[in-house]
């Protein structure tokens, strides 16, 4: 589980820095490029860590 | 407790900065003559969101290391892994596409070079593109306004066009000379013309009336040299951007 998170972090935190790239320093053709980039790590990430979620919550059977 | 005041802060923080930015002059920002567009404040909020994430992931790793997890961690760690980087997804998808309608987002591409030069640079041209670039008979957006239908397909449409042309461009894969595609709809025409007291004016047109409606006649019939022929075309040595 904490493999999992750690893994999700990493994924946001890369997805963070080339949004940030991509919206703050580039032009348009470039922005596509890394913003797509960014955002797949982004959704990967986001679906790591809903993973963690549902796992912890079926655990504790709140699911 | 803790956790709520910091969220609160956190989101005061937040909202200040992007209101500051959006008060400030607006030639700092990029539409001096506009003003601070909603587009403009999206990109702010995006940036700020993301270095907030960033923020919050590193507080977390290293600041709020512990054994168990309370509540208030679950919920911080749910703004720093969820609702912060969905917000910097959707703003930068948001941002992206407003970004595209702009004149130098189309000529970014080699291809598109000759068809810049005669609007924006070649001022002896009588082409109806440089005509309508020439006298700001559109505003802004001078490539997207014309070529992008009006209403929800249109937009959609031009954004499925969008994405042809990137995949064109990234493997190269596309026809030389490049050609339009598809059909010019008169409505793209007609939604600044109709009812203009000049266009009322032409005879033709209240004649031809139906059929110009219904695109069975196009208006480059007779208002054509839209853009330079292959002959006229040529490649510009300055950037766009720099010479507006």
């Amino acid at each position: 589980m904490t493999y999992i998170l750690t893994a999700a972090k990493g994924f946001i935190i890369l997805g963070l820095l080339l949004a940030i790239f991509a919206v703050f320093f580039t032009g348009p053709g470039s922005l596509t490029l890394f913003l797509s980039f960014g955002q797949v790590s982004i959704m990967i990430g986001i679906i790591l860590y809903l993973t963690v979620v549902i796992r912890d919550m079926k655990e504790r059977r709140v699911l | 407790m803790r956790v709520r005041t910091f969220i609160i802060t956190g989101m005061l923080l937040f909202i200040g900065v992007v209101t500051v930015y959006a008060d400030r002059p607006l030639s700092e920002i990029g539409h001096p003559a506009v003003g601070t567009t909603f587009t403009d404040i999206v990109r702010i909020a995006t940036i700020l969101a993301a270095f907030a994430s960033l923020i919050l992931i590193i507080y977390l790793q290293f600041f709020r290391q512990q054994q168990e997890i309370d509540t208030g961690r679950k919920w911080l760690y749910f703004i720093a892994l969820f609702m912060l980087p969905a917000f910097v997804m959707f703003g930068g998808t948001y941002f992206s596409l407003e970004e595209f309608k702009d004149v130098e987002s189309c000529m970014d591409c080699h291809q598109m070079h000759p068809f810049g030069a005669d609007m924006m640079l070649n001022r002896e041209s009588n082409t109806l593109a440089a005509k309508h670039f020439r006298n700001n008979w559109v505003n802004d957006h001078q490539c997207y306004s014309c070529h992008t239908g009006y209403g929800v397909a249109g937009t959609v449409q031009s954004k499925m066009d969008g994405l042809r042309h990137l995949y064109g461009r990234v493997t190269g894969l596309y026809e030389r000379p490049i050609r339009f595609r598809g059909v010019f709809p008169n409505a793209n025409c007609l939604n600044c013309h109709i009812g203009g007291e000049k266009y009322e004016s032409v005879e033709l047109h209240r004649s031809l009336h139906e059929r110009i409606l219904e695109d069975k006649i196009s208006c480059m019939r007779c208002h054509g040299n839209v853009h330079p022929s292959m002959q006229h075309r040529y490649y510009p040595v300055v950037t766009y951007r720099e010479e507006r």
